[in-house]
């Protein structure tokens, strides 16, 4: 069974490959840890990403880390945004470690069933990336003090 | 296009709803609008379960609320806890709204150009029941000030 979620994981793996060479995306690829590390420079600010299969439980996590942290004594305002931020979205969340100020988004694509497809995985990209572009900045502005809670909310409630 | 995703999200839920009814649970369905709700028995809490299948994003999204709100007093400290907890999943979090103290769990799995089975539809139920299990007891206690982001912290770090 282990072997099998494996092979399912390496084809998933090879899938993703080919859809981020199709996007043009330069890639770290590790064909021995199923694991690809890219930076991303798009619309908003520039992160890190990191897209691991997890073969035991048989799904690609996506995580996206950021040139920031949150100081600690912007913890308790960032993690109210945070909050804001994820009650919003349907897929995918933003992570806070509070006692180093790390940030990251995290989002899942499960691949228990075998077969993802290209079209699935660059949809799965699109997303995280829309997402990520969406708040990023935002969460910049919250760890620099500033954006407040109250802020945040306006905007997550599109009062901008 | 609207049809076609409608058409996979139809597929989507009826394999959903066939997994519920061969392990026997308990639940109400609403065929228009693709949700199913249920209650699953946890170790010390009940949970409560809401599926979607929501065709435009093709994701079925589950949803557990939780059955207490968190006073205003606690929801500063308590999006201090739900950040501990949520940088400890791996999959799927914890949301809260800020503006009237409703927790959720929240989980997604797509089925975009794949059917997705009975096995997984499984998976991600179980998934989400160990999680929500895991965690609602603390966030009860959370809300009744009873636990701190630092006695949380001393308690993932055991963990």
């Amino acid at each position: 069974m282990e072997d099998e979620n494996r092979l399912i994981a390496e084809e998933t793996f090879d899938t993703l490959c080919g859809t981020l060479d199709e996007m043009n995306w330069n890639c770290d690829i590790d064909r021995e840890k199923l694991q690809i590390a890219t930076r991303i420079k798009s619309d908003g600010l520039p992160f890190n990403l990191r897209m691991v299969m997890d073969v035991e439980r048989e799904f690609m996590l996506l995580y996206a880390t950021f040139d920031f942290n949150i100081p600690v004594d912007k913890i308790a305002e960032c993690a109210l945004c945070l909050c804001m931020i994820n009650d919003n979205l349907v897929d995918g969340t933003f992570d806070l470690n509070v006692t180093s100020g790390r940030l990251r988004f995290r989002m899942s694509l499960s691949f228990r069933d075998g077969l993802v497809s290209a079209e699935s995985c660059g949809g799965f990209l699109a997303l995280a990336v829309h997402i990520i572009n969406e708040y990023s900045e935002k969460l910049q502005m919250a760890a620099a003090g500033q954006l407040s809670a109250a802020e945040m909310l306006r905007y997550t409630n599109d009062e901008y | 296009m609207e049809n076609t995703n409608l058409i996979a999200a139809k597929k989507a839920f009826e394999t959903f709803c066939a997994m519920l009814d061969e392990r026997e649970w308990h639940y109400q369905k609403d065929e228009e609008k693709l949700t199913v709700d249920a209650v699953a028995r946890g170790d010390d809490l009940p949970i409560n379960l809401r599926v979607v299948v929501d065709p435009k994003c093709q994701l079925v999204l589950l949803y557990s609320p939780l059955d207490f709100t968190i006073p205003e007093e606690q929801i500063a400290e308590t999006a201090i806890v739900l950040c501990i907890i949520n940088d400890n999943l791996i999959d799927g979090n914890f949301d809260i709204d800020i503006t009237t103290g409703r927790l959720c769990y929240r989980m997604s799995m797509s089925y975009r150009e794949s059917l997705l089975s009975a096995e997984a539809y499984a998976y991600f139920i179980a998934y989400a029941i160990e999680v929500v299990d895991a965690y609602n007891d603390k966030l009860l206690m959370a809300a009744k000030g009873m636990l701190s982001p630092e006695e949380l912290l001393g308690n993932t770090e055991d963990e």
